[in-house]
């Protein structure tokens, strides 16, 4: 679960990422969270990951109280989460199962499991063939499926992807949206940050909608206006 | 507690990291071997000043030259003047028990006196073989009998060398207090028959190596403040490279380190390969500058400490044989090193990656 309560956030040089937002998402929803540029998207999802500290309020993220956590916890928290990047942070020199591998390798996982899992969660995000490919040789939506591949295989609670259908046409935006449906089915929490407004309205899920560091509403997709 | 496979994984990425900047990787080797070098050459030199310096029979003693025309009666006399400051020193090991009254003058331990013909012996011995001395043996005339003689004076009459009193010291570290049975030496005076006070030893007899052993001293403190100096400096350098070698294979690996982080990785973890890397560099440091200073000391400083052994009149100084001397020492010293400088400056480097 995760849970903000009057949750305000500054950055150093005195400018108000989020002003006293208070929502919950529950175990296994599936929520986008959409917004203008600088509408404190970004923000509200690198707290989630501790990437940033909230400056006042509380927030707990899949049994982590955030406002309070012990920096050798922040990996246990990390752990619990499985980030998609829009520029999708695959590494060139890496082929797809080694950028998958890399994911598990750096929490310690043996090689054995890794063996096991990662083509197991290749051929979930459909890339089973293409393991031995650098990703240089991969379409856009191709490199999605390998970030996905890589957030799911250590078994995160959440999964946030943060507009992970940016950078693909309409038909791998749909092949997308699928795999985030299909990871919802197997349990996972899915937040996914985007513009997109075609899908909001096609997979009428949750719609979280912030605008100058506020939640400004919060209800289904079907409803929200451009 | 690390799984086996992930510090195998670690370890594996270190020595990754170890030749991915192969320039930089060696620049950091070849400072930090002319860190150690230096530390090494210093402690070695120190060493061997040490070692030798209360070793040196000429320097460590004071010889006090009997007049040739002293009687035996007036070489007992003296003998028991001194007999009395060494007593009293604290920088002699000596008490007056060692001399009884119904002895001998003592001709062992660290109050003793040489005849002429001790000393003839010794000159004898140090020019052992060559005709000259042989010649000159076969010229003396024994004036005294052996059983009137008491040993104090000359048994020949041609001997040319004098008798004297040997002192030893124990400590000349204490430099005051050696100046100071010196000066007491050159104080004493002898009463004769008529009961006139007589200067017993002309300050030119009493014989020392004071002054070469304050030089000695002076040379060693200025290498060992030069040593610790150029150390630090050396070492401050060899930090700088190793970081900034490390820093480039932590700046060409910022976003997988950034990728590591959000993944979940330790800090630990990410921070183990580029500890191996600085472990590597300062262990392979530490190997090479081991075998440079070995041939160094052998081939080099022994070279040169024997030469000043002509220069500064000292009859030998020895050196210490590197293997059961020093190789353990310079060799855990240079570990040490290369390890605190590899693990500092690799810690140090990541610093600012590392910060969540």
């Amino acid at each position: 679960m995760i849970k903000f309560e009057n949750v305000s956030m500054e950055y150093s040089n005195g400018n108000a990422a989020l002003n006293n937002v208070s929502l919950q998402i529950d175990d296994g929803e599936f929520v986008f969270v959409i917004g203008h540029s600088g509408a404190g998207k970004t923000t509200l999802t690198k707290l989630l990951i501790c990437e940033e500290r909230i400056s006042s309020g509380k927030l707990e993220v899949n049994g982590f109280q955030l406002e309070r956590i012990r920096s050798w916890k922040i990996p246990k928290l990390r752990r619990t989460m499985g980030v998609v990047f829009q520029d999708f942070k695959l590494f060139d020199k890496m082929t797809v199962y080694e950028n998958v591998a890399f994911a598990m390798r750096v929490v310690g996982a043996k090689p054995s499991i890794i063996k096991k899992r990662v083509p197991f969660f290749l051929d979930v995000v459909g890339l089973g063939h293409k393991s031995d490919s650098f990703p240089d040789e991969l379409s856009g939506g191709e490199k999605q499926r390998v970030a996905f591949a890589r957030a799911l295989v250590n078994n995160p609670d959440t999964i946030v992807a943060d507009e992970p259908t940016g950078n693909v046409d309409t038909e791998m935006t749909e092949g997308i949206m699928e795999l985030l449906m299909k990871i919802n089915k197997l349990g996972k929490t899915v937040i996914v940050v985007t513009h997109d407004m075609n899908i909001i309205r096609q997979y009428r899920k949750r719609v979280i909608r912030i605008e100058g560091g506020s939640v400004v509403s919060d209800k289904i997709g079907g409803e929200i206006e451009e | 507690m690390m799984k086996p496979s992930v510090f195998f994984y670690n370890i594996g990425q270190g020595f990754k990291g170890f030749f991915r900047n192969g320039v930089m990787t060696t620049a950091s080797i070849v400072v930090l071997i002319a860190c150690m070098i230096l530390v090494g050459t210093f402690y070695l030199v120190i060493d061997t000043i040490d070692r030798n310096f209360n070793a040196i029979e000429n320097l460590n003693v004071i010889e006090v030259m009997v007049d040739k025309d002293y009687s035996e009666g007036e070489i007992l006399a003296l003998g028991r003047e001194l007999a009395d400051i060494c007593n009293d020193s604290p920088v002699i090991e000596w008490t007056s028990s060692e001399w009884p009254e119904d002895l001998l003058i003592p001709k062992e331990g660290n109050f003793k006196y040489l005849s002429p013909d001790d000393h003839y012996a010794i000159f004898k011995e140090m020019y052992k073989g060559q005709a000259w001395v042989d010649a000159m043996e076969d010229q003396h005339d024994h004036v005294h009998d052996e059983g009137e003689h008491a040993g104090l004076t000359s048994s020949m009459t041609d001997n040319p060398l004098r008798g004297s009193f040997r002192i030893t010291f124990v400590n000349l570290s204490d430099i005051e207090e050696v100046t100071k049975v010196k000066s007491l030496i050159d104080e004493i005076e002898l009463t004769d028959a008529d009961g006139n006070k007589t200067d017993a030893v002309a300050t030119e007899n009493i014989k020392d190596y004071l002054e070469l052993y304050g030089n000695v001293m002076n040379i060693k403190h200025t290498l060992y403040i030069a040593g610790l100096w150029l150390m630090a400096i050396f070492l401050v350098i060899s930090l700088f490279v190793i970081m900034n070698t490390i820093k480039l294979g932590v700046f060409a690996r910022r976003n997988e380190i950034k990728f590591m982080r959000l993944c979940g990785a330790t800090k630990a973890f990410i921070r183990m390969p580029f500890i191996v890397e600085g472990i590597i560099i300062g262990t392979l440091a530490a190997a090479i500058s081991f075998g440079i200073e070995f041939y160094l000391y052998e081939y080099l400083l022994k070279g040169i400490i024997s030469s000043a052994t002509g220069t500064t009149g000292v009859t030998s100084i020895a050196s210490a044989p590197f293997w059961d001397a020093y190789a353990l020492l310079v060799g855990l010293g240079f570990l040490a090193i290369g390890l605190f400088a590899g693990i500092i400056s690799s810690s140090l480097s990541l610093k600012r990656y590392l910060n969540a």
